[in-house]
């Protein structure tokens, strides 16, 4: 039955060669202005960039699969200059269960009832303000 | 004693020399406020230089507070006094002279109120939102005057004298300069109307600039489509009559000659897609009369095809060139690069019930991906196709970097719970009701939760169905129902209990079509409830009436023995059709249907159509052994006027394998909702019994029914939700076993059904056309769906069953 | 059992303040709540310059807060801030403001917008009172807030994570580290980070953030999962971490 492609991530447009760098060369700003925005720029380190392009396919009740994947790594030195250029292509994937441990959170959840009656977030408050100040004046 | 608002408070500064040193402030005057808060507003405070423009400041931002009516400020050797009146304290708001609006509708609108601080400024803007509120209810010759009665303590009361005034309605709309278009055909497009007294459903009939302004959009719009690509409005004046009853609206319009379309061309400097590869996808003749609508189409066309061909950043602009003597317009639709932008966020909010990835997983984008504006129409649509929002709205926001942007998905929430009762009359005026509760969005979560209670003298039954859309959170529906269901077929004769269930799974096979796959596993007892009475001359023939083993009660009479049990015990009924589907039985059976679905709107399908076809196998175990397979369509086309015609077929077909013979209980029976004007079971193969007496459906293997049905423009506005239709249904249901016949074998169980006096066979069994027509309404009431459908049969049999007037009424929650 | 017609009852009754007053607060007492609003409405209305107007502003704005009437609550503590801005109860009235937004915030699956006010008049109540016992525990709550907000940030980056949408997931857990650092998600953002770039095969990446998880919070559940990764893809994380890894034993 019909499958249904999907590009996501940075679009290399037909015809626009491979992203690439000169070492010592090009800098932060040349691959700024050449490529534009990295796709992901990790929070804790600015020193690499990566520029990623993926192709999906969903079929039916298959869960959507990653036909190709490809990854561009600028890596910069503290100046900002280009050190290195490394790619990761699809079968440098790894199949990682994850797992589902969450963090808590809190927040009124919507109960059956809530619904029903259609008042939401209504629960007595948790601890909290106490009876203003009882001295008068 | 009350008295007109006194004139802007006078202020007054004195002013001792060009500047001084202020050793002390002195606060008086105030009663409410303390001393501490007029200083904490006051812009001088003690030890400062002070001069005439820091006296000036001082007394304005005093007075920017809002909370005293006079200041005055002194400086007296080097002692800044500082005199202030606080305004009053609101006590009550009256409204006198207010007959047509309810004071709540003033309410909401008014900023002064009990407790509130009464300042001049706050007076004069809710005497303006007072207007508002009438001149929005179309009464222009309104007016307003406030009035306020002082009371101790500082405290007003404040009364707003209203004089209504008539309703300003639209007399008359006229147009200059069209001759293309008649004045009263105009008049259909705009949507201003003149006030007329038997038009009472009419809500446009009173002067509003917005829907002026939006007049003129739906002129230009009507015009640009039929050639005039010149067209403009020169002018669109309301003038009130004298009396202030009236406006006269007057459109001045220039439509310019009609245009017919040039040459068209796609020029593209995107290296490999070919130009005229897009020429095809362009909706456009040359030769056509011009048509801005089309040209709208052309580039989404284009823009739709360039994305598939792999370029994700395309921007289509066509450009429009007239030559005015041909009178043609060629279009040339430049093709190129577009800017690179990429969604970086996308944002849901409005969403107080549902979780955010239910709504989540409808967006066909993804954050990352490239920006693209038909996904984010398919979006929109599929969002607003999950039927849990009344609006949907998708907007863009500038994102963290140039080529950047944020979607913001904004959703509104309805209520997505409903129970509905049913009721119904037919002819045989039996009484059914029912009750379903149903909750298409359970704790947000997507999933829908039915519950159906159903009670009537004749049937009893609980059904629960749930299904998750997402199951494994996969694009794989996934559900299962369960149900005990007590059936009186009194139309045909038997009593069935039955308990079972299902689960039924269901994915997209492609963009428009799905297939579900289900399993049923069902318990049926079918009983012949009712008695009979056979005779014989003496006791001990009793015996011989009845199968071995049958209970029976023998007495006395006339002169023989009256011998009594079950129905079907006794031998000569044991041909009757109904005697061999009684008992215990089970059934297990796999299914699949094949859905398709190209309608343009699935609540208010206008154009386009829908099939689905669907086969049931029961006899994967169990001891029931038949294949039923259905087919329905449905073609939708909206026509002038906004009449919109349908034609619908419904085929249908069960036959028993393996030499086992297909159960009444598993028959077609066709009547009710899906033949309309005859009883449920009403038309098909019946045993007919003497006048008088119940005449038995015994259902069809076989039924084709045909519908076409023309939904009827209403002068209701759109959401009064009234729709109705004048339709036909014709068709017929027939073919019984051959062993259902044998009844028909012996004439002495022939029986004079219809009174004509000629002895007929026992079973009626002819696949002849039936035909209906009928008016049926729905209203979508504010406690819920209403329907009614009304038909005549005009083509039947003498042995169906009739039924003129059917209804049902729900609720939602 | 139209309200307004109580309001008329009590209207013209014109008492000293103190009784009304004493009966508002019996009523409050009773827990008739209702009652008690009216009567503290009326001390208002009646002797709207006694400094029991003010009390009853509050007491009135408090019953409702007590009754989950937050919209109400925060409507009559606008009122009292807009005309007593600096009474010394001002810090109670912001403060009780703020609550009323905090209550209300939603599960992380949504709409947050009423979390967005709750951070808004925290912050506020931190910022204009200080030294007070309120903006002790507005900040308290300001950090529960904070990590609610993540929190949602971190239930998008999973939901994408699960879909193997490793761009849209990193990009989410990014934001959760480069805004709430300080959160209780930000070990888990750490490890989801570990996860995504190992299933795209970016082994660098994977490690600096196990790095930065083992140095933060060696002790933590998260570390362990991010360690196990490694073991079971036999993947040396780097020397400094491993270091650390052998001290958490």
């Amino acid at each position: 039955c019909v499958s249904t492609r999907a590009r996501h991530g940075y679009i290399i447009e037909r015809g626009e060669t491979e992203l690439t760098a000169e070492q010592g060369l090009d800098s932060r700003e040349s691959v700024l202005a050449r490529y534009g925005e990295p796709t992901l720029r990790p929070a804790l380190n600015d020193n690499t960039w990566y520029y990623v392009t993926m192709t999906t396919n969903a079929r039916a009740f298959f869960r959507t699969q990653t036909t190709n994947r490809q990854v561009v790594a600028f890596n910069f030195d503290n100046e900002g200059s280009v050190t290195a250029v490394e790619t990761y292509a699809l079968d440098d994937a790894m199949n990682i269960n994850l797992v589902d441990r969450e963090t808590p959170t809190r927040g009124k959840q919507l109960t059956f009832i809530e619904q029903l009656v259609g008042s939401v977030g209504q629960l007595p408050p948790t601890q909290g303000p106490q009876v203003p100040g009882q001295d008068q004046r | 004693q009350t008295q007109p608002v006194p004139d802007a408070p006078s202020a007054a500064v004195q002013q001792e020399q060009q500047s001084a040193f202020v050793r002390q402030v002195i606060i008086q005057g105030n009663q409410r406020i303390e001393s501490d808060t007029v200083r904490s507003y006051l812009t001088i405070g003690a030890g400062q230089e002070v001069d005439q423009l820091s006296l000036d400041t001082a007394l304005k931002t005093l007075f920017g507070t809002g909370l005293f009516k006079d200041v005055n400020i002194a400086l007296v050797d080097n002692v800044l006094v500082v005199e202030v009146a606080e305004n009053p304290i609101v006590n009550r708001i009256i409204y006198e002279g207010n007959r047509r609006t309810k004071e709540d509708k003033f309410e909401e609108e008014v900023q002064l109120a009990p407790r509130v601080i009464y300042t001049q400024a706050k007076v004069q803007s809710d005497v303006q939102r007072i207007i508002e509120v009438y001149r929005r209810s179309g009464r222009f010759a309104a007016t307003v005057t406030p009035k306020i009665t002082e009371l101790p303590q500082n405290r007003v009361d404040v009364i707003f004298e209203i004089d209504e005034g008539p309703v300003t309605g639209v007399s008359k709309i006229n147009f200059i300069g069209n001759d293309v278009y008649t004045d009263a055909e105009l008049r259909d497009v705009v949507l201003t109307a003149e006030s007329r007294w038997w038009n009472i459903f009419e809500s446009n009939d009173n002067y509003d600039p917005d829907r002026l302004e939006y007049d003129r959009e739906l002129l230009r719009k009507h015009y640009t489509q039929s050639g005039y690509a010149d067209f403009q409005v020169v002018s669109a004046v309301a003038e009130l009559t004298p009396d202030r009853k009236e406006f006269f609206i007057t459109f001045q319009v220039e439509e310019g000659p009609q245009y017919e379309f040039g040459n068209i061309d796609v020029q593209t400097t995107l290296e490999r897609v070919n130009e005229d590869l897009l020429r095809r996808t362009v909706p456009i003749r040359s030769g056509t009369t011009f048509n801005s609508e089309l040209i709208e189409s052309a580039t989404e066309a284009i823009t739709y095809s360039t994305g598939i061909s792999g370029y994700a950043f395309v921007d289509v602009n066509p450009q429009l060139t007239r030559n005015t003597e041909a009178r043609t317009v060629d279009v040339t639709f430049r093709v190129n690069e577009g800017p690179r932008v990429y969604i970086e966020r996308i944002n849901i909010g409005g969403n107080t019930n549902t979780l955010d990835r239910v709504i989540r997983r409808e967006v066909s984008l993804v954050e990352g991906d490239a920006f693209n504006k038909i996904l984010v129409e398919r979006s929109e649509r599929r969002v607003q196709g999950l039927g849990y929002f009344s609006d949907v709205e998708i907007s863009e926001s500038p994102g963290s970097a140039p080529d950047r942007t944020v979607l913001d998905l904004k959703v509104t929430e309805q209520s997505t719970g409903s129970f509905s009762v049913g009721a119904g009359v037919s002819s045989t005026d039996d009484f059914i009701a029912n009750m379903s509760i149903e909750q298409r969005n359970l704790l947000g979560r997507g999933q829908l939760l039915q519950l159906d209670l159903r009670a009537s003298a004749r049937t009893r039954s609980v059904q629960v169905s749930f299904r998750e859309p997402y199951f494994l959170d996969r694009n794989l529906a996934a559900g299962f129902d369960v149900y005990n269901t007590r059936l009186d077929y009194e139309e045909a004769g038997f009593v069935q209990d039955s308990l079972g269930g299902g689960l039924n799974v269901g994915f997209p096979v492609s963009e428009s079509a799905r297939l579900n796959l289900n399993y049923l596993l069902r318990r049926d007892n079918v009983l012949i409830e009712s008695s009979f009475t056979g005779f014989v001359e003496d006791e001990d023939e009793a015996e011989s009436l009845v199968v071995p083993g049958a209970d029976i009660t023998t007495s006395p009479s006339q002169g023989g023995f009256a011998v009594s049990g079950d129905y079907c015990d006794f031998i000569a009924n044991q041909l009757q059709p109904t005697c061999e589907s009684q008992g215990d039985f089970l059934t297990s059976a796999l299914g699949y249907s094949l859905q398709f679905n190209r309608l343009d709107n699935p609540y208010r399908p206008a154009n386009g159509w829908r099939a689905s076809l669907s086969q049931t196998f029961a006899g994967v175990g169990g001891d029931v052994q038949y294949l039923k397979t259905q087919f329905a369509s449905a073609h939708y086309k909206s026509l002038p006027y906004d009449f919109v015609g349908s034609l619908k077929l419904n085929v249908g077909y069960v036959d028993g394998w393996g030499g086992d013979k297909i159960r009444l209980t598993d028959r077609f029976y066709r009547g009710g909702s899906t033949f309309r004007g005859f009883e449920i079971a009403g038309i098909g193969p019946r045993q007919v019994s003497p006048q008088g007496q119940r005449n038995r459906a015994i259902g069809a293997k076989a039924f084709v029914v045909g519908t076409a049905e023309m939904l009827l423009p209403l002068p209701f506005p759109e959401e009064y939700g009234i729709r109705a239709s004048l339709f036909t249904d014709v068709g017929t249901a027939g073919i019984v076993d051959e062993d259902d016949k044998r009844l028909n074998d012996d004439i002495a169980n022939y029986v004079d059904y219809n009174g004509d006096g000629i002895f007929d066979e026992p079973i009626q069994d002819d696949l002849s056309l039936r035909a209906s027509a009928g008016i049926s309404i729905d209203w979508n009431s504010p406690f819920g769906p209403v329907r009614i459908d009304i038909a005549e049969a005009l083509l039947r049999e003498d042995y169906d069953e009739t039924e003129s007037f059917r209804f049902s009424a729900g609720g939602q929650f | 059992c139209g309200s307004n017609d109580k309001d008329d009852k009590f209207a013209y009754v014109e008492r000293p303040v103190e009784q009304l007053y004493e009966e508002a607060t019996n009523a409050m007492n009773r827990k008739r709540y209702e009652e008690a609003i009216a009567y503290f409405d009326e001390v208002e209305r009646q002797h709207p310059y006694s400094s029991w107007a003010r009390r009853a502003m509050l007491m009135s704005a408090y019953i409702k807060y007590e009754t989950n009437d937050y919209q109400a609550a925060i409507d009559d503590l606008d009122r009292f801030i807009s005309i007593h801005p600096g009474n010394k109860d001002a810090p109670y009235a912001y403060y009780l403001k703020a609550m009323s937004y905090y209550e209300r915030i939603r599960d992380v699956g949504r709409d947050q917008s009423i979390t967005r006010q709750a951070l808004d008049s925290l912050q506020e109540v931190v910022r204009r009172y200080p030294e007070t016992e309120y903006a002790r525990d507005a900040r308290l709550k300001l950090d529960l807030t904070y990590d609610h907000i993540a929190g949602k940030e971190m239930d998008i980056g999973r939901w994408y994570l699960q879909r193997n949408q490793h761009v849209a997931a990193i990009n989410r857990f990014n934001k959760v580290l480069e805004q709430y650092q300080t959160t209780s998600h930000a070990p888990e953002a750490l490890h989801r980070m570990v996860e995504a770039y190992l299933e795209m095969g970016i082994v660098p990446e994977a490690r600096r953030h196990a790095a930065i998880l083992g140095y933060n919070y060696p002790g933590s559940d998260w570390y362990e999962d991010t360690y196990r990764l490694f073991q079971r893809y036999d993947l040396e994380m780097t020397d400094q971490v491993q270091r650390t890894a052998e001290a958490a034993q």
